[in-house]
C-alpha cells in the first residue's frame, strides 16, 4: 500500500528537458534511491519535491488522515512533512552547533532530541559547542541532518548526503536513516554511493530526464552500465 | 524571522574584529585622501594669489609707504594680491621664472607728481606678452585696479595735507589729517560695503572643507562594503533554501534581515567616523559646518542620514547578491565606489564637470546621498535628494529580493 507517490513531474530549463514525467511510489518505511550521472536532474527532482523549485507539471502525493494530499500545492503541509538536506551545508560557519540548532528547534525541544531523539542518534551532543568552521565534513553533515529533521518530518530528502564522508560518519548517518525508516518514515535520496543504496528498498535510474526502476542487487558494475 | 535575525546579529558580532580591522585600514585610506584633497584645495587657493613685484624707492616717501601699508593691511585686496618689494632686475627675472605675475615700477618723484596733480610720472606696469588666457586677463585687471587704488590713496593723503595746510593757523593739522585720512581711506577701503557680493559655493552652499568632508564620508561608507565582506564569504544558498522551505522565511524577509544587520554595522561605522570627525572639527574648526553644530544637532544629523546608510547598504547588498564570487564583489564595490564617488564630487568638485554631469548626481544614489548629507550639515532639508534616495532604496530592495529568490530556486 503506497504511502507516497510522485506523479508525472516535468521540468525544463529553457529548451533543455530535465525531467520527463518522473514518477514513483513508495510505501511507509521505505527508502528510495535515485542514481544517475552528474547533471542528470537528481538535485532538480529533490528540490522540486522540497518545494524550492517549481515543477512545470506534476504532483507529490502523500497519504494523510484526509486522504491523498498534493504537497506541491500545500506549502504549509510540505514544510511540516518534508525535511530536506541539500548538497551544501545550511549552516552559519561562525556559530556553534548549538546556535545553528536553535534556528530550527526550541530550547526544550533541542534538549529532548539531544537526550534521546534524532540529535542523540546523530551524535551531535559531542560537538555542541564547536563552531561550524572548526568542524570536520562529517560533523557538518550530521549537524545539517540534525537541523533538517527538526519537528521530526516523516519524509526526508537527502541530496548526496554521504558524499566525501569518512566511514564511521557514513555509518552513523546510515544507521540514523535506517531507524527513521523503521519508525515508518520515508527517505528519498540521490546518491553516487553504493553504501547508501544498501538501505534503499527501491532504486531508480534517472537518465535523459526519465526515471526508470532498477532492480539493484549489489552489483556496482551493472549499475554503472545502466546509468551511462 | 526573529530567531534568524538574532543569529545573524550574533554572527555579525563574531565577525566584528575582522570588520573593524579592515575598517581601520579604509579609515586611514579615506582620511589620507581627504587630507590630500584639502591640502590641494588650500594649495590652489594660495597659488591663486597674484604676486606683484614693487620696484622703486619706496622708503624715500613716507606717504607712499603709508599707502602701501594701507593696501597691504586694511584692504581686501590683501587676500588676492601679494606685493613684493624688489629691484627691477629681480622683478624681470621673477617674471621669467614665474615667481611674480607682473611688477610695478614706481618712478622717482611719483609722490610729488601726484601731490601736484601733475600726473606726469605714471606708475609703469610690466607683465609678459605670453598667451592670453582668462587667468592672465584676470591678473591684468587686478593689477590695473591696484594701480588706480595706489594713486587714489596717495591723492587722498596729499589732498588732505594741502587742505589742512591752507586752513587757519593754530589748527591741529595732525589730528585733522588723521581724521580725514581715516574717513576718506576708510570709505575707499570699505568699498565692498556698497555691493552685495554673492559667491556661489563650490559644492552648493557648503564650504570647500565641508564639501570634501561630506564626499569622503560617503566614500568611506561605500568602501566599507569591503569590510563587510566576511558576512558574505560563504555561499549560504542551502541555508536560504532551508529557511524558505522549513520556516517560510522567503526572499523578502531574508533580505530584510540582511539589510537590518548590514545597515546597523554600517551605521556603527558611520557613527564612529562621524563622532571622531565632529570632535576634531570642534577643536580645529576644520569643517565649519560641523564646528557650528551643537551636540544634539550633530546627533540629529546622524539620525537624518539613516536613509543614506540604508541606501548604501542596499547598493552593497545587491552586489553581494548578484555576484557569486566574493572577489568579484569586492572588485565591483571598489570600482563602483570610486566611479560613482568621482562623478558625485567625492574626489573632485562637481562644478568642474561638464554641465550634463553636474545634473546627474541627484539621480544617482551616491550623488543624492552627498547632496542630502550636505544639506543636513547646513541644517536644511533637501527634499528632492531624499525622494531620490527613497526611490533608489525601493528599487534596490526589489532587486535584492529578486536576486535572493533566484538564488533560492538555484
Amino acid at each position: 500500500m503506497p504511502n507516497l507517490s510522485i506523479d508525472q513531474i516535468y521540468r525544463k530549463y529553457g529548451r533543455k528537458r530535465v525531467l520527463e514525467g518522473a514518477s514513483f511510489s513508495a510505501c511507509a518505511g521505505a527508502a528510495v534511491g535515485i542514481v544517475g550521472v552528474n547533471g542528470s536532474g537528481k538535485s532538480t527532482l529533490l528540490s522540486i519535491l522540497a518545494g524550492i523549485q517549481k515543477a512545470d507539471q506534476g504532483r507529490f502525493l502523500m497519504q494523510t488522515s484526509n486522504g491523498w494530499t498534493d504537497l506541491l500545492t500545500d506549502e504549509r503541509r510540505l514544510s511540516s512533512l518534508v525535511g530536506y538536506i541539500p548538497q551544501g551545508t545550511p549552516l552559519m560557519d561562525e556559530l556553534s552547533a548549538r546556535d545553528n540548532l536553535l534556528l530550527w528547534y526550541g530550547k526544550e525541544e533541542m534538549n529532548v532530541s539531544l537526550q534521546n531523539g534524532p540529535l542523540h542518534i546523530l551524535g551531535i551532543g559531542e560537538f555542541l559547542k564547536t563552531r561550524v568552521k572548526d568542524m570536520s565534513g562529517g560533523m557538518k553533515k550530521r549537524l545539517s541532518i540534525g537541523c533538517a529533521v527538526a519537528k521530526d518530518p516523516p519524509i526526508l530528502l537527502l541530496d548526496e548526503a554521504c558524499a566525501a564522508l569518512d566511514l564511521p560518519c557514513k555509518k552513523q548517518i546510515l544507521s540514523y536513516l535506517r531507524i527513521h525508516c523503521q519508525r515508518g518514515g520515508n527517505v528519498i535520496l540521490s546518491t553516487h554511493d553504493l553504501d547508501e543504496l544498501s538501505i534503499c528498498r527501491y532504486v531508480y535510474v534517472l537518465k535523459n530526464g526519465v526515471l526508470t526502476p532498477y532492480p539493484y542487487d549489489g552489483d556496482g558494475d551493472k549499475l554503472l552500465e545502466a546509468i551511462q | 524571522m526573529r530567531r534568524f535575525l538574532h543569529l545573524e546579529w550574533k554572527r555579525a558580532l563574531r565577525l566584528l574584529p575582522t570588520i573593524a580591522l579592515i575598517d581601520l585600514i579604509l579609515l586611514v585610506l579615506s582620511g589620507a585622501i581627504g587630507a590630500q584633497l584639502i591640502q590641494n584645495q588650500q594649495g590652489d587657493e594660495s597659488q591663486q594669489k597674484v604676486r606683484l613685484g614693487l620696484v622703486g624707492d619706496i622708503d624715500a616717501a613716507p606717504e607712499l609707504k603709508l599707502g602701501l601699508y594701507a593696501l597691504e593691511n586694511f584692504d581686501n585686496s590683501k587676500y588676492t594680491v601679494e606685493l613684493l618689494p624688489m629691484t627691477e632686475e629681480e622683478a624681470k627675472s621673477g617674471i621669467m621664472s614665474g615667481r611674480v605675475n607682473a611688477y610695478f615700477l614706481i618712478p622717482d618723484g611719483f609722490v610729488e607728481s601726484v601731490g601736484a596733480y601733475a600726473d606726469d610720472k605714471p606708475i609703469r606696469y610690466v607683465s609678459t606678452d605670453g598667451v592670453v588666457t582668462i587667468g592672465t586677463q584676470q591678473v591684468d585687471e587686478i593689477v590695473e585696479s591696484l594701480a588706480s587704488m595706489l594713486i587714489e590713496v596717495q591723492s587722498s593723503i596729499y589732498g588732505m595735507q594741502l587742505i589742512v595746510s591752507g586752513a587757519r593757523e593754530g589748527l591741529r593739522v595732525d589730528i585733522l589729517g588723521d581724521e580725514m585720512l581715516l574717513r576718506y581711506g576708510g570709505a575707499f577701503l570699505e568699498r565692498e560695503d556698497y555691493l552685495d557680493v554673492q559667491t556661489i559655493g563650490i559644492r552648493d552652499e557648503l564650504s570647500i572643507t565641508g564639501g570634501i568632508g561630506t564626499g569622503i564620508f560617503v566614500l568611506f561608507l561605500l568602501l566599507s562594503g569591503i569590510s563587510l565582506a566576511p558576512l558574505y564569504l560563504k555561499d549560504q544558498k542551502p541555508l536560504y533554501q532551508l529557511l524558505k522551505m522549513r520556516s517560510g522565511i522567503g526572499g523578502v524577509r531574508q533580505i530584510l534581515s540582511a539589510l537590518i544587520v548590514h545597515s546597523a554595522l554600517l551605521m556603527m561605522e558611520g557613527l564612529f567616523v562621524g563622532a571622531v570627525t565632529y570632535f576634531v572639527c570642534k577643536r580645529t574648526g576644520l569643517i565649519g559646518e560641523l564646528y557650528n553644530l551643537s551636540g544634539p544637532e550633530a546627533l540629529k544629523v546622524l539620525v537624518l542620514i539613516i536613509p543614506v546608510v540604508i541606501l548604501i547598504s542596499l547598493t552593497q547588498l545587491i552586489i553581494y547578491e548578484g555576484i557569486r564570487s566574493v572577489q568579484g564583489s569586492l572588485i565591483l564595490i571598489f570600482m563602483l565606489s570610486i566611479f560613482l564617488g568621482y562623478f558625485s564630487g567625492c574626489l573632485y568638485p562637481i562644478s568642474f564637470f561638464p554641465e550634463i554631469f553636474q545634473k546627474l548626481p541627484l539621480y544617482q544614489p551616491v550623488g543624492a546621498s552627498i547632496l542630502y548629507i550636505g544639506q543636513c550639515l547646513l541644517k536644511q532639508f533637501h527634499l528632492p535628494a531624499l525622494c531620490s534616495i527613497l526611490i533608489w532604496c525601493l528599487g534596490l530592495f526589489g532587486l535584492c529580493v529578486l536576486a535572493r529568490e533566484r538564488r533560492i530556486r538555484g
